[in-house]
């Protein structure tokens, strides 16, 4: 995907490395791309703005979106009584988590499709075990 | 007609899912709910992919989902507003930051896929009550993406 966006599109958010095999390899910029019509204050200001931690992009999407789902959840479900989560059952919980996953792939080659969305266990099983 | 100004009517809708979200004090709807609201804009999405209608919608969110009615589960889909044709695109710059898909923020040619990556964001956000990805700029929200899947640089790899 990256080798078909322009450069002024892809060197906003990743840089090229060339390895020594020769091969290009893009990693995701850490720090923002300063164009070069701004002012040097500005230029050093744009320097502080480092993240506090390293991006890492994630060896395992499932796993970290699950992370992220399951973090947020907690953070916010402190104050809310509980209720729908009990009917929330792991298997369940994965099948959610899976399609999410594929309604994010990053090529919209691989996204899933709405028809085959419609026929995802998430949507064509789930209703059953919320029956009980 | 009404005094001279061509006037459209619609149909009266209840909350949408960013209000409903709010009433939960951003707690999140049960995977349940979060089912029934799939289904239905999954369907909406399938009909507007059909090779005969063949429409993006473009600002798929929380807040252009509506619910029908305040105590039940059934919803459509609002604004299409920026919405086009697959084959006649009209901007580049389309869709909430939040739910903008990869390949309209590399400037890329884009299609009804779009949308299917705004749905995806918005069912986590249901879920958790949180936006999925919430960059506070274009380069913020690629951050926050990558941070959670690797797989945008494994598919340039695999590319070369």
């Amino acid at each position: 995907m990256l080798d078909q966006a322009t450069d002024q599109n892809r060197l906003q958010f990743f840089e090229k490395k060339i390895l020594s095999s020769g091969l290009e390899d893009w990693t995701i910029r850490q720090v923002r791309t300063v164009s070069s019509s701004s002012s040097k204050s500005s230029q050093q200001q744009q320097q502080q703005q480092q993240p506090k931690s390293p991006i890492i992009p994630s060896a395992d999407p499932v796993a970290s979106l699950t992370n992220v789902i399951a973090t947020e959840r907690g953070k916010t479900n402190k104050n809310f009584p509980a209720g729908g989560e009990a009917r929330n059952t792991a298997a369940n919980y994965e099948r959610f988590i899976d399609l999410v996953h594929q309604m994010l792939a990053y090529d919209p080659r691989a996204r899933i499709t709405p028809s085959e969305a419609l026929n995802h266990p998430f949507i064509t099983d789930g209703g059953d075990l919320s029956k009980r | 007609m009404y005094r001279n100004h061509q006037c459209l009517v619609f149909e009266m809708l209840s909350l949408n899912l960013y209000e409903l979200l709010k009433n939960t004090q951003f707690g999140g709807v049960s995977l349940n709910l979060i089912r029934k609201f799939a289904k239905q804009v999954l369907r909406a999405l399938s009909f507007l992919a059909r090779r005969d209608v063949d429409i993006i919608h473009c600002d798929l969110k929380p807040e252009n989902i509506l619910l029908k009615h305040p105590k039940k589960s059934g919803v459509k889909v609002i604004d299409f507003g920026s919405s086009c044709r697959s084959n006649k695109r009209m901007y580049s710059y389309i869709q909430s930051r939040f739910y903008r898909s990869p390949e309209v923020m590399l400037g890329l040619p884009y299609s009804t896929a779009i949308d299917m990556w705004s749905l995806g964001c918005i069912l986590a956000e249901m879920h958790t009550g949180e936006p999925l990805f919430s960059g506070s700029d274009q380069f913020d929200q690629m951050q926050k993406i990558v941070r959670v899947s690797h797989e945008i640089l494994a598919f340039v790899i695999v590319f070369q």
